[in-house]
């Protein structure tokens, strides 16, 4: 697991039901369905990823906003971080 | 076969719902993020709601609708035009374009033309000319704007909705706090609904606020039905609880969007409903086609030129 995944990992945990955290992640899962998210707690996602990792997401605020999956939202982390996936 | 029919929609323009509205959801959503001990921007709160907020000719609503199996849905034009001062589009532009979406998406929309009731007689002529000349379906009323569904000044509205036999929707409950919250409970729609017995009435988020008052109203006055839109973001035991109380005739689907577009797409608020042991488990399957579709689907089928209209009466 990549610095990023591992972070990401954690920050999911704090908006995602503790129900669910036990749950395996895939990046094809929903992240609003699947991983119960609701709108809070994924805007929260998004600034808390802005906040740890130092990446503007917001700088591409269309993409953001058409995030459905985990697969997504690593992909446009990667793409900002400019780390090879 | 169920035919899905989202009973409650907008047009995700803000030429047709005024940024005032929206910096209202942004205020609630804000507090919220720093109740959480989130550090966020407000205007970058404001790009992602905005974002959901941008599609005036309702192609990703069609497309939405598409991938959750959605057939149709009401399009509601509420006339913000009066109580919020920052409306880029007057009441006539505003239906004119909902003419447009109509007719550029065929048989997919059912729009209900929404007018304040302080525009006068200008509005009453501007709401006829939408239902004889454009085969608009129904008269949307939004008491928050400052008035009660039962102000005197909206019967000229619904003596016209009783001569076409077309359904009114009403919002009930809370909304942009830029508006009223004292006129938004559904007991003070009685005295309309009791007035005018032939018009059907359909009580907007009436799973979600209010819910014992339009229950009661469901219940016991024959015209009077209520919609679940909002559902995304409630407690869905309410809903549940609703199907007990023998009128699961009266509920009615609906989504609110592009209000909930932040809880998921359509599909997803649909899967929601559906899911095993969800709010909707229990039914039966012709109520489960009533609740999808069936029943708004009755309520518009009774449209009907009066006599003198029977040439423009046709819906194109």
């Amino acid at each position: 697991m990549t610095a990023i995944e591992s972070t990401l990992k954690m920050l999911l945990r704090e908006v995602m039901p503790r129900s669910l955290h036990k749950l395996p992640l895939k990046e094809s899962m929903s992240l609003q369905g699947e991983m119960a998210i609701d709108s809070i707690g994924l805007m929260s996602l998004v600034f808390r990823i802005e906040e740890e990792l130092q990446i503007d997401l917001m700088q591409d605020t269309d993409r953001v906003a058409a995030v459905r999956t985990l697969g997504d939202l690593l992909e446009i982390i990667h793409d900002l971080n400019g780390a090879p996936r | 076969m169920t035919h899905i029919i989202d009973t409650h929609c907008h047009i995700g323009s803000l030429d047709m719902i005024p940024p005032s509205f929206v910096e209202g959801i942004v205020e609630n959503i804000a507090l919220a993020l720093t109740a959480r001990g989130v550090r966020s921007k407000r205007s970058a709160v404001e790009d992602l709601v905005l974002a959901r907020f941008n599609d005036p000719m309702c192609d990703e609503l069609v497309a939405e609708m598409d991938d959750a199996g959605i057939d149709r849905a009401v399009l509601l034009a509420a006339d913000f035009t009066y109580a919020l001062k920052d409306c880029r589009l007057g009441i006539a532009e505003i239906l004119e374009h909902h003419r447009l979406v109509k007719e550029r998406h065929p048989g997919r929309f059912h729009v209900f033309a929404g007018v304040d009731p302080r525009w006068g007689k200008d509005g009453i002529d501007l709401f006829e000319r939408s239902i004889r000349d454009w085969g608009f379906e129904g008269l949307k009323v939004y008491p928050p704007c400052g008035f009660s569904g039962s102000d005197p000044r909206l019967f000229p509205y619904y003596e016209i909705c009783s001569r076409w036999r077309i359904p009114v929707l009403v919002h009930i409950g809370g909304t942009c706090p830029e508006l009223a919250f004292d006129v938004a409970s559904p007991v003070l729609l009685d005295e309309a609904a009791r007035t005018f017995p032939g018009v059907n009435f359909i009580l907007a988020h009436g799973s979600v606020s209010y819910v014992e008052e339009c229950a009661m109203m469901a219940g016991f006055r024959p015209n009077v039905y209520l919609d679940v839109s909002g559902f995304q973001t409630a407690d869905l035991s309410m809903l549940e609880q609703l199907f007990r109380r023998g009128f699961r005739h009266k509920v009615l689907f609906g989504t609110d969007w592009p209000l909930f577009r932040l809880q998921g797409r359509q599909s997803e608020c649909l899967a929601k409903l559906n899911a095993e042991g969800g709010p909707i488990d229990a039914l039966l399957d012709h109520e489960r086609r009533a609740f999808f579709g069936g029943t708004v689907a009755r309520l518009l089928s009774l449209r009907s030129a009066p006599a003198g209209d029977a040439q423009k009466g046709t819906i194109p």
